[in-house]
């Protein structure tokens, strides 16, 4: 059987050698509670302040602008729960962005909040128009994704945010960075975004470790209360391992972004072209470069259905993904899929392909069974 | 004082001559249910000295088939004195005030100079000497302390229901074909309340269905083993054969003639291991292969009986019973369990036999059912 073929990078990534090397690391040497008040905690929170100040400086902004956190998840809800903080506000929010934003603002609805709904256009990217004629005074947050999981369209989050401010300059702006962070270059320092959230698994570090810029003077609290961890806006003991393993995948990673960018590119249109060569399969979003992220490729072959697509290609040791992996266990189609007006039938066809960092991939395997898996599930087609 | 299970038993008290039989069945269940307890036979009832794993033993009880109802009970001398101090003990370790009482006694060791009425009598009296606020009420009691003086005397308070039915193996063994859905983990249980030792067997599609769909099945027959005790599981691969009915067949046909194969491939399963029944999870007219018409061609390619305990149901009861045994919210996972691509849209639901042998005759079907055998993986689930 041939090696596994890893397409699956959205949905989480392996861990790379150097986080591996961290998280033992900190299990071994530097497990002691770095609030405590002897020197070896004071190693240990020396060590987080570094890996703080490298992620600050990969995105431009400063240190204590940085807070650590659980990952993609609880940095969403921080940032619209702790915005709101328990009040009956307005949001902006897109209908495509992930369940941990998109299933925040229902609870939001729910407790009161107006929530306004953008639509993305056909192409699945949110345009700066529609969010501006949804701004009012009233406007409390915008939460815009920054690229998105599904089929990788990258929304221009600085522009929207600038706009919006225009209108409303008091408005805070969150973007779910999760599927952006080191995989594309951002300056947010010279941006109008106030808070920007990641995930370490996204980026080749360990599962249970992120972190959320929020800049400073944004009105943010806690979600959870407890100890004075993270400046007072987390509390709870660190996840000093997850950090550290994703302080080794920052530092290994973030000076690559332009280089990896481009080389990925590179790898998608391989795959582009090859996924071409199947008669009857279409791109969902687009395939422009400079509005589509290099690590994402979303296709629908015609006349087939994604998941048993996704099983014939694990039978041949290659993985995909239908949807995103959080919602894929839940029957009927993608809700960004479906959003983007993407007829049922098609949509059902899709399956998500997403690239890792520096990978390199055997395109003529990946290109033969795909078109046998194809070509052969064509033949059965529901009469 | 020792706290101890008293077991008793339901329908087998009818089985006359045969009863030895049914009793050392529900024992040997009992003891592989309950590897670690003392089991002492008594007259009708059994007694499981559990050494503190009260709490785990009463679980366990309650899914053992054959056990009519127990009751956790003290076991004390046969002294009226002791008993009528203990059954004081126990009206006051609890809310009393303003509530009314019976004592329930018992007497099969004749040996005891006190008739049951009498023994009620004196411990009851003692009861209200020693209370305020406390009455007798013989018909609708809030409380009742049962007391039952045999070889010992067993008192208590509270009846468990037990699962009913007999014993697991007494009647016989069969194979369930478990698709992983609501209604056949019911016909399961069903039949192993009946007295059946199952055996399954689960028809896998792979890529059609996905890895999660087979585990998705192995939790269910789990979960039936908790009733059943130890169930040997047989995966069939069936993919080629889906295909092959597709392309070969008409597809108004598919479903029916897959059907077929099924039952053809676990009668071989059921004959190789001693199985002398197929069940399934059938309810008339629920989808197109379970009108009369379809179940009469299905049944038509087996000779074993096919026991089908669902056919009279609704959807809502099976659904009632699925939530009962716990195998609902497994049932329910939405992995699919047989690939929709294979499900014509207009699938015959009046099917004629002829035709659809006629059209079968496309297929070499001993063949294919013969490598799918081969290749068939076995098994063995047993309860946690």
């Amino acid at each position: 059987m041939d090696d596994i073929m890893y397409l699956d990078n959205c949905a989480t990534t392996k861990p790379c050698s150097e986080a591996v090397s961290a998280i033992r690391e900190a299990l071994d040497k530097f497990w002691f509670n770095p609030s405590a008040l002897y020197r070896q905690s004071a190693e240990v929170g020396q060590k987080m302040k570094d890996i703080r100040k490298s992620i600050a400086k990969t995105l431009n902004v400063r240190e204590d602008e940085i807070y650590f956190n659980s990952g993609g998840t609880e940095g969403d809800n921080q940032a619209l729960f702790g915005a709101l903080s328990g009040s009956k506000k307005e949001i902006i929010v897109s209908t495509i962005e992930h369940s941990a934003v998109y299933q925040s603002c229902l609870r939001a609805e729910e407790m009161g909040c107006t929530v306004k709904w953008i639509k993305p256009e056909s192409d699945s990217r949110i345009s700066v128009n529609a969010v501006t004629e949804a701004v009012t005074e009233k406007t409390h947050i915008i939460s815009i994704m920054h690229v998105n999981n599904e089929t990788g369209a990258v929304n221009d989050i600085e522009l929207i945010a600038k706009a919006a401010k225009k209108i409303n300059p008091k408005v805070i702006f969150h973007s779910d960075g999760v599927q952006g962070f080191l995989k594309l270059p951002l300056d947010l320092g010279a941006s109008q975004i106030d808070i920007y959230n990641f995930s370490a698994h996204k980026i080749h570090g360990p599962k249970g470790a992120g972190g959320i810029y929020i800049k400073k003077g944004t009105p943010v609290k806690p979600i959870h209360y407890g100890g004075p961890h993270e400046n007072g806006l987390r509390a709870g003991t660190e996840n000093v391992p997850g950090i550290m393993g994703m302080g080794a995948a920052v530092r290994e990673f973030a000076p690559s972004i332009i280089t990896r960018r481009n080389e990925t590119k590179k790898i998608k249109q391989g795959f582009i072209d090859c996924i071409k060569s199947v008669p009857d399969v279409v791109i969902n979003g687009g395939e422009d470069e400079e509005n589509y992220s290099p690590y994402v490729l979303n296709v629908s072959p015609f006349g087939v259905r994604g998941e048993t697509l996704l099983h014939m290609l694990e039978e041949n040791n290659i993985l995909v993904a239908t949807g995103s992996a959080c919602s894929s266990h839940k029957k009927g189609t993608s809700r960004v899929l479906s959003e983007m007006g993407i007829p049922d039938e098609v949509a059902q066809s899709a399956i998500r392909i997403s690239f890792g960092f520096n990978q390199s991939y055997d395109l003529a395997r990946f290109a033969d069974v795909f078109k046998k898996s194809v070509m052969k599930l064509r033949q059965y087609r529901r009469h | 004082m020792e706290q101890l299970i008293m077991v008793k038993y339901g329908e087998i008290h009818l089985k006359g001559l045969n009863r030895p039989f049914f009793e050392r069945m529900l024992i040997n269940n009992i003891k592989k249910s309950l590897p670690n307890v003392k089991i002492e036979k008594g007259e009708g009832r059994y007694y499981i000295h559990t050494e503190g794993n009260l709490n785990k033993a009463v679980a366990r009880l309650k899914k053992i088939f054959g056990i009519h109802a127990f009751c956790v009970a003290y076991c004390l001398d046969n002294d009226l004195e002791q008993i009528s101090e203990f059954c004081l003990a126990l009206i006051k370790g609890r809310e009393y005030e303003g509530k009314s009482f019976k004592i329930a006694a018992t007497r099969s060791n004749k040996k005891f100079p006190m008739k049951s009425t009498e023994i009620a009598a004196a411990i009851g009296g003692y009861i209200l000497q020693n209370t305020d606020g406390l009455r007798v009420d013989l018909t609708n009691p809030d409380i009742t302390i049962t007391v039952e003086v045999r070889e010992k005397a067993y008192v208590y308070t509270e009846n468990i229901k037990g699962a009913g039915g007999m014993p697991v193996g007494s009647g016989g063994n069969a194979l369930l074909l478990l698709s992983g859905g609501i209604d056949s983990p019911v016909a399961g249980w069903m039949m192993a309340k009946r007295g059946v030792k199952l055996y399954a067997v689960h028809f896998y599609s792979f890529p059609y269905t996905s890895e999660h769909s087979k585990q998705k099945v192995v939790m269910l027959t789990e979960i039936l083993s908790q009733y059943s005790g130890e169930v040997e599981l047989f995966v069939v691969p069936f993919t080629e054969i889906q295909e092959a009915i597709y392309t070969k067949c008409p597809h108004q046909y598919t479903t029916i003639i897959m059907r077929r194969f099924m039952m053809k491939i676990a009668e071989a399963i059921a004959r190789d291991n001693g199985c002398g029944a197929l069940i399934t999870g059938e309810s008339l007219g629920q989808v197109a292969s379970q009108t009369l018409d379809s179940i009469i061609v299905t049944d038509n390619a087996v000779n074993l009986p096919v026991f089908r305990p669902l056919i009279g149901f609704d959807k809502n009861d099976i659904v009632d019973i699925a939530r009962n045994i716990d195998t609902f919210e497994t049932s329910i996972l939405p992995y699919e369990d047989c690939c929709t691509v294979f499900t014509p849209r207009h699938p015959a639901t009046h099917p004629n036999l002829d035709k659809i042998v006629q059209a079968e005759s496309a297929l070499d079907g001993d063949e294919y059912i013969k490598k799918a055998i081969a290749a068939t993986e076995r098994l063995v689930i047993r309860p946690d």
